[in-house]
């Protein structure tokens, strides 16, 4: 006997209503502020529209109604996804008042225009979505790791994401593609010999072969994503200073894993380069390069050789980089941390309470990771609380005076 | 008690010109001159408020001792709410809120927060324990009640409380004092450790011991 199946219209119908009624469970969600609660209303109206589209189902030819019922479960899946990260924005461990100074950062350096939220998430590594998302496409998705939500003294590691998003939004990969495709070229010609051998291409054209130029071309979208993240660890470098490394530091010293992600700069190099270009800013962290172990290439020969080549071609544009990455910060940010404002935060954390002073986000972290790795050793208080929650409420409630005092100051 | 005047002149000094002194942030003194009374100083109400699950708590026992992050985990729950929105407290309802404002007090000041009259002829109770012990430090816990007979909506950044303050005749010693540590204090309400005393611990092992040998005989 055949069963027939539900028709692939009502499935759709189904599937889009029950995301309708999950976001209606989610709109009544308490929101730490008005961003998240924008994302689910723009969220719903796709969904929406999308029902719109299959009213009129019937009437299109086959392949017009398989690309709809298609289009219906992408949305399923990313406005999924999309709601999740909007609901751990709302886990009271996050620290909401880092908000409003760090929308501020946002605004100034990606555009006026722009949407935040910041969640946390339950995957270690802090990541953002990119920026300029069909569904979201103002919104900038930050996302922390979850275990360390209430810890102030990673937040730092939002400014890479960030660069994230004004590397997405000013398209600098398209406007560096051409200069990273020629130092790809040159990185091969350079090493001829052995790619000859491992790709057994003897006497190839390396410009114009049409064997080489998918090889070529991995090699060059490895390094446009390498150069984004050195870009990124810049811009943290210029936003946070000091209290970016020590971030990065806590995070990911020693490593993450034995086996080095392709599509970032090794580990020995981002290290190394962040502790160049924080001297040339002016601070050092002692000890911080060595803190870091080895990782290896675990891909094929010729895929290994993809990306050495890949290194190769960054490495002719990192100082590139780093002048992109703090040029921008400076003529949009401003002067993101001083010395004179982080000492006076350091002697009030010293003493056991925030600043009355209208610090940058920078200058805070700093201030606080001096006294976290300052002598004062207790871990704990006589409230069983960690220095690492202490410092937190210091950092928070001084960061939250920038907020009322806006209030304020609009007012007079 | 020490005047507005005093308490200015009491404040601490990053400069060095007045260490050891009186700590809030925000500064009223410097930011919003409306706060400033004759004898007290207004505080603002925080954005975390804390709750019991009642759904999940029977009863509070002091007989038993409590650990704050377990009981807080366990049974509490927070809200965060922005600036400009309100918290609506029903009548009968008891929520745990926070000063916005962060004090920290040297060794030989004490004070104590009072309700402000505006608000509490309207049903809104802002404290059950008012005293604030020298070397406190941190944003202070309103135990917030509404005993009036309609709902009452509250705003984050609304004064809510009057702060008086008191010198301590002698400064009151390291041990005896809030403050144990330079690091403590937080800007969230706390339900607080619990851990019944010596006295009452031996009550309830007497009375634990009489009702055994009760239930053998």
């Amino acid at each position: 006997m055949s069963i027939e199946l539900i028709s692939p219209l009502a499935n759709t119908r189904s599937k889009l209503a029950g995301i309708i009624a999950q976001i209606e469970v989610v709109s009544g969600s308490e929101y730490p502020y008005q961003d998240s609660r924008t994302a689910v209303n723009e969220l719903r109206s796709l969904i929406d529209r999308m029902m719109r589209r299959l009213d009129g189902f019937e009437l299109y030819p086959p392949n017009v109604q398989k690309s709809l019922l298609r289009q219906g479960n992408y949305l399923i899946v990313i406005v999924t996804e999309l709601l999740g990260f909007i609901v751990r924005s709302t886990s009271t461990r996050n620290l909401f008042e880092l908000y409003y100074p760090f929308k501020e950062i946002s605004k100034k350096f990606v555009g006026e225009n722009v949407r935040l939220i910041l969640s946390s998430d339950w995957q270690y590594s802090p990541f953002t979505y990119p920026y300029g998302l069909d569904e979201l496409p103002t919104f900038i998705l930050i996302g922390l790791p979850a275990s360390e939500s209430e810890n102030a003294l990673v937040f730092p590691t939002a400014g890479h994401e960030l660069g994230h998003n004004r590397w997405r939004a000013n398209e600098y990969g398209k406007a560096l593609a051409p200069d990273l495709e020629e130092s790809v070229y040159e990185a091969y010609e350079a090493n001829r010999a052995e790619f000859e051998r491992v790709f057994t291409l003897k006497g190839a054209d390396i410009r114009n072969d049409m064997f080489v130029q998918p090889i070529i071309r991995q090699s060059v979208n490895l390094s446009l994503r390498q150069s984004e993240e050195l870009y990124c660890d810049f811009t943290g470098l210029s936003l946070f200073g000091k209290s970016y490394l020590f971030a990065f530091d806590y995070l990911i010293a020693p490593g993450l894993s034995s086996h080095r992600d392709s599509k970032y700069p090794s580990l020995e190099t981002r290290v190394s380069l962040l502790s160049k270009y924080a001297g040339e800013l002016g601070f050092q962290v002692n000890g911080f390069a060595e803190r870091f172990n080895a990782e290896k290439l675990a891909g094929a020969e010729a895929s290994n050789f993809m990306v050495l080549m890949a290194d190769r071609a960054v490495e002719s544009i990192t100082e590139r980089l780093f002048q992109m990455a703090h040029s921008h910060v400076a003529s949009t940010v401003g002067n993101p941390f001083s010395s004179e404002s982080e000492a006076h935060a350091l002697q009030c954390f010293t003493n056991g309470v925030p600043s009355e002073r209208v610090h940058t986000l920078g200058d805070l972290m700093n201030a606080a990771w001096s006294v976290f790795n300052g002598p004062d050793l207790n871990q704990l208080n006589n409230k069983g609380q960690s220095k690492t929650q202490f410092l937190t409420d210091l950092v928070v409630k001084s960061a939250e005076n920038l907020e009322y005092l806006s209030y304020r100051d609009a007012k007079h | 008690m020490l005047n507005t005047d005093e308490v200015k002149r009491r404040l601490h000094r990053f400069d060095g010109t007045q260490s050891d002194g009186i700590v809030i942030v925000p500064n009223p003194f410097e930011h919003d001159a409306t706060q400033i009374g004759r004898t007290s100083i207004d505080l603002r109400l925080g954005r975390w408020f804390s709750m019991l699950q009642q759904t999940k708590t029977s009863a509070i026992d002091f007989g038993v001792p409590r650990n704050e992050n377990a009981f807080s985990a366990s049974e509490g729950r927070s809200s965060f709410v922005p600036f400009g929105h309100p918290f609506v407290l029903h009548p009968g309802r008891f929520v745990l809120a926070s000063t916005f404002e962060w004090l920290s007090l040297p060794n030989d000041v004490a004070a104590y927060i009072s309700g402000k009259s505006a608000l509490g002829r309207m049903g809104l109770i802002i404290e059950t324990a008012a005293g604030i012990h020298p070397g406190f430090s941190g944003s202070i816990t309103l135990e917030l009640f509404n005993c009036g007979e309609v709902p009452i909506r509250i705003y984050p950044g609304m004064p809510v409380c009057q702060l008086f303050f008191h010198q301590v005749d002698g400064a009151v010693s390291k041990e005896n004092s809030a403050k144990g540590t330079k690091f403590g204090g937080r800007r969230k309400p706390a339900f607080g450790s619990y851990k019944p005393d010596d006295a009452l611990s031996s009550m309830l092992d007497v009375a634990a011991i009489d009702q055994d040998l009760f239930r053998r005989s």
